[in-house]
């Protein structure tokens, strides 16, 4: 007995072992350098590169490199006729109607790209089978919706008639037409955003389930294409030949590493294995006095929550009190040190407003840097907050918003002589508590879907779904109502401008703070575009010398 | 023997459908689902997700599903990476993590072992007390921070290494040589208890009397059972070592396994989770089978089956 059980244990080992080894044998070729090639960190594996399904901000980067949609914006935030795979349209004068011309351009496997790959690839978003979570954000064309509302399990018949009616149609292999529902007066944006691109309906049935998992398994009408991907490891990107400006590509080669660490990706940037990187907010003074800093203004917005539901934040004053309170200097420049500005509003400057400008020029600082403690506690005594009330501050578990935490429970303490109880929970508990209202003050953050103030201003119409503080009042709903239809730019901003303003003086929320990224990038890289909205990493226009 | 090893095989699906139904049950305890997230997602569009992934069933029905499917090998569709299969995940980052696991367990073992009984004959030296602190060190400092001590002596500031990623033999070996110095320490310090006892025994005292040389009292007398402890631990260090480790890998950028472990739960990724925790508990399972029969190998005391 003995010695069988020593052959065996032995054997045991012994399979593990070639197993284990003979499975790890995809290495990778060898590293072949050709001339221009820009070596960038990923930060993790792409979880979905099916444009119609994708929704993290990992992925989108991608997408927005190998794919490309009827506008592409470019390095100057604008849109503009011919930047993407519309060479031109038209609106009527109600906004209601667009017709789109596509250029000439080619996918990947030769095929041209036509209007039908539009039509089928909105509808797929559409159709509530697809199971898209930013469908959303089509919802301004005519018939999306309804669409989008049928119960999945519904026959087919009844899916295809409702998808007959969306309003979006092939004319003639160039020419796309789309009626909406109601003016967009951001429709154009939208269309530079993954969710649009267009999908070949042959290669989707083609792999099913498996469409976009591996290289082959997808095609490209984008400025690279993807050329090797070593799943949570690597992904090589290529010029596209068949790109219809592949003129105008600079780059042959793009490599992406996955390392999620941020200090191990400053290491590799150190150790020259990556050419740009992100660099977390301990190091931005290192590479600030090196020269090699980027700062990238985020669309982006961190503020604090009330839930006017509850008897300690029903009182405007009290809202005020715990608003005045916070040094918003100091958590920016002490406790974030990450190059993040103090909000003195709620959109952020990086939002375009009247002419292009900065939206926040237009709004004017409507809250202080400084605390204020003698108007905060003025404020408290006004709103008869009693001594002693527990109030709970709800916050994600992460590192920064336990910091922030910490910091905002100690301004109250020592300004307003209020004790906070912080609760840090995991990112999904958070989500689930704040969307039902269970918290007296709640650390959110919010980033732009589109490049409008109207992204960060509708959230705060009456029973909007991230709006679970329960803030109604109907002279704001009327305001963004009435925006939301405005095809007139100046009287739009205006209308939104008295959004901001409502917000500074009924308080359902206090702006925190408006996030910058900082990157670090090697001497002799140039033009990486970094969008502060939606798919943000743009290498069209990248070069290295 | 045979029928010992069909016993415990049978032991171990048992805990392993355990582990399966008290995964699946916590998992649908905790608050939120996977499609939830910061956005203000209309309702409708939630509910087609969950029709996606079958989710507006009853519970039981997705119990049923889900164990009927893990009988047949299917463990679904990962919902973070909806176009890739749990046991296509599994697949593609356990090689990459056991490689470096046994690559770690081949020399952290034999150094544990070797430095455990060094230490052990040195008792109460200054040289044992030195072994045993840098033991102790090993064993607790966390594994994030060994990694990124290495990362920055080897890549940043030596230039030997790549700082991190994955591709060619070089880049295994950071990633081994953090998951070994731990799997050392842990087993030099079972090795010197083990070792410090044995030592002790009149079996070994009587070896010594008779005059046999002091290397063969130790490696072929002392050494069979004073490693019995560590070969009990052994299947439960090599599975966790080979399972692959969180920090490790994400430190290194390995596309291993240990990360999904941690993030399939942030993300309430239900398939992904309930693949990973089966699959764990089913190496886990073997992993320990093994060891004890590793055991009966080398103690003649220890029988199979009685």
């Amino acid at each position: 007995v003995k010695s069988v059980a020593r052959v065996l244990a032995v054997l045991l080992v012994a399979v593990l072992a070639v197993s284990c080894l003979s499975g790890c044998g995809q290495k990778a070729s060898a590293p072949e350098r050709p001339v221009r090639v820009l070596r960038l960190n990923l930060g993790e594996e792409p979880p979905d590169l099916d444009p119609g399904t994708s929704h993290d901000s990992v992925s989108l980067q991608v997408l927005n490199n190998v794919l490309e949609g009827l506008v592409r914006v470019g390095p100057g935030e604008k849109i503009e006729k011919g930047s993407g795979l519309a060479a031109d349209w038209s609106a009527s004068s109600d906004g209601l109607r667009y017709v789109f011309t596509l250029r000439e351009a080619k996918w990947s496997d030769g095929v041209p790209v036509r209007a039908q790959d539009f039509e089928y690839a909105w509808k797929r978003v559409l159709d509530p089978r697809t199971g898209s979570s930013y469908a959303y954000l089509m919802y301004g064309i005519k018939g999306a919706k309804a669409l989008n509302s049928v119960d999945p399990k519904a026959p087919a018949s009844e899916i295809e008639a409702k998808m007959a009616a969306v309003g979006v149609r092939a004319v003639d292999d160039r020419t796309l037409e789309v009626v909406l529902e109601r003016p967009v007066p951001y429709f154009l944006s939208l269309l530079a955003f993954p969710t649009f691109f267009p999908v070949r309906r042959d290669v989707v049935e083609k792999h099913g389930d498996a469409f976009a998992s591996e290289p082959d398994r997808m095609v490209y009408c984008g400025p690279f294409v993807i050329r090797e991907w070593q799943h949570e490891a690597k992904m090589v990107l290529e010029r596209n030949p068949s790109y219809w400006d592949a003129g105008g590509v600079a780059l042959d080669r793009v490599e992406f590493a996955m390392v999620k660490d941020q200090n191990a990706a400053v290491n590799m940037f150190d150790a020259g294995e990556l050419d740009a990187v992100m660099v977390p907010g301990e190091f931005l003074e290192k590479y600030r006095e090196q020269g090699l800093l980027k700062p990238v203004p985020v669309a982006g917005s961190w503020y604090l929550m009330y839930n006017l539901k509850k008897p300690a934040f029903r009182s405007v004053d009290a809202r005020l009190a715990f608003s005045l309170a916070v040094d918003r200097r100091q958590l920016a420049d002490a406790v974030l040190k990450n190059g993040s500005l103090p909000a003195a509003s709620l959109v952020p400057p990086a939002v375009p407003g009247p002419g292009g400008r900065p939206f926040t020029e237009a709004v004017g600082k409507l809250f202080p840097e400084s605390a204020d403690p003698a108007a905060a506690r003025e404020a408290l005594a006004r709103s008869g907050f009693p001594a002693g009330r527990k109030v709970v501050l709800l916050a994600s578990d992460t590192a920064l918003q336990k910091k922030v935490a910490a910091a905002l429970q100690e301004m109250w303490r020592k300004n307003l002589g209020v004790e906070v109880e912080v609760q840090s929970v995991a990112f999904k508990v958070w989500i689930d508590r704040m969307k039902k209202g269970d918290f007296d003050l709640c650390l959110c953050g919010w980033g732009a879907d589109y490049n409008d103030p109207m992204t960060f201003l509708d959230l705060w119409v009456t029973g909007a779904p991230y709006n679970s503080g329960g803030y109604s009042n109907p002279e704001y709903d009327r305001l963004v109502e009435e925006a939301s239809a405005c095809l007139d730019e100046a009287k739009r901003f205006g209308l939104l401008v008295e959004c901001e303003k409502l917000i500074a003086r009924d308080l359902p929320a206090a702006p925190l703070w408006w996030p910058v990224r900082g990157f670090a990038e090697k001497p002799g890289v140039e033009g990486i575009v970094r969008h502060p909205v939606g798919a943000d990493l743009d290498l069209k226009w990248a070069k290295v010398k | 023997l045979l029928r010992y090893l069909l016993g415990r095989i049978a032991c171990s699906a048992a805990a392993v459908w355990l582990v399966a139904t008290l995964t699946f049950l916590l998992l649908h305890a905790v608050p939120g689902d996977p499609f939830s997230t910061e956005k203000g997602v209309p309702q409708v569009v939630l509910r087609n997700l969950a029709a996606r992934y079958g989710l507006d069933r009853p519970l039981w029905e997705q119990y049923c599903r889900y164990l009927g499917g893990m009988l047949r090998g299917d463990l679904g569709l990962s919902m973070r990476y909806p176009n890739r299969t749990v046991a296509g995940v599994i697949a593609q980052g356990f090689p990459c993590s056991a490689a470096v696991g046994l690559l770690a367990l081949s020399f952290g073992f034999p150094a544990g072992c070797l430095l455990g009984v060094a230490s052990a004959l040195r008792r109460g030296r200054v040289s044992d007390r030195l072994l045993v602190g840098a033991a102790l060190v090993g064993v607790s400092v966390p594994g994030f921070v060994a990694a990124s001590f290495l990362q920055y002596l080897f890549g940043v500031r030596w230039g030997l290494l790549p700082v991190a990623g994955w591709g060619t033999l070089r880049h295994l070996v950071l990633p081994s040589l953090s998951l070994g110095l731990w799997v050392a320490a842990v087993s030099a310090r079972l090795v010197r208890a083990g070792m410090v006892d044995v030592l002790g025994e009149q079996y070994v005292l009587y070896a010594r009397a008779k005059g046999m040389p002091g290397r063969v009292v130790v490696f072929r007398h002392a050494f069979r059972n004073a490693v019995l402890p560590l070969a009990s631990a052994l299947g439960p260090v090599a599975a966790h070592v080979v399972a692959g480790t969180f920090a490790v890998e994400q430190v290194f950028g390995m596309p291993g396994l240990g990360k999904h472990f941690v993030q399939a739960a942030c993300n309430l990724d239900y398939t992904l989770v309930m693949g990973l925790a089966v699959f764990y508990a089913a190496l886990l399972s073997a992993a320990v089978l093994a060891g004890d029969v590793l055991c009966a190998a080398l103690d003649p005391r220890i029988r199979l089956g009685g």
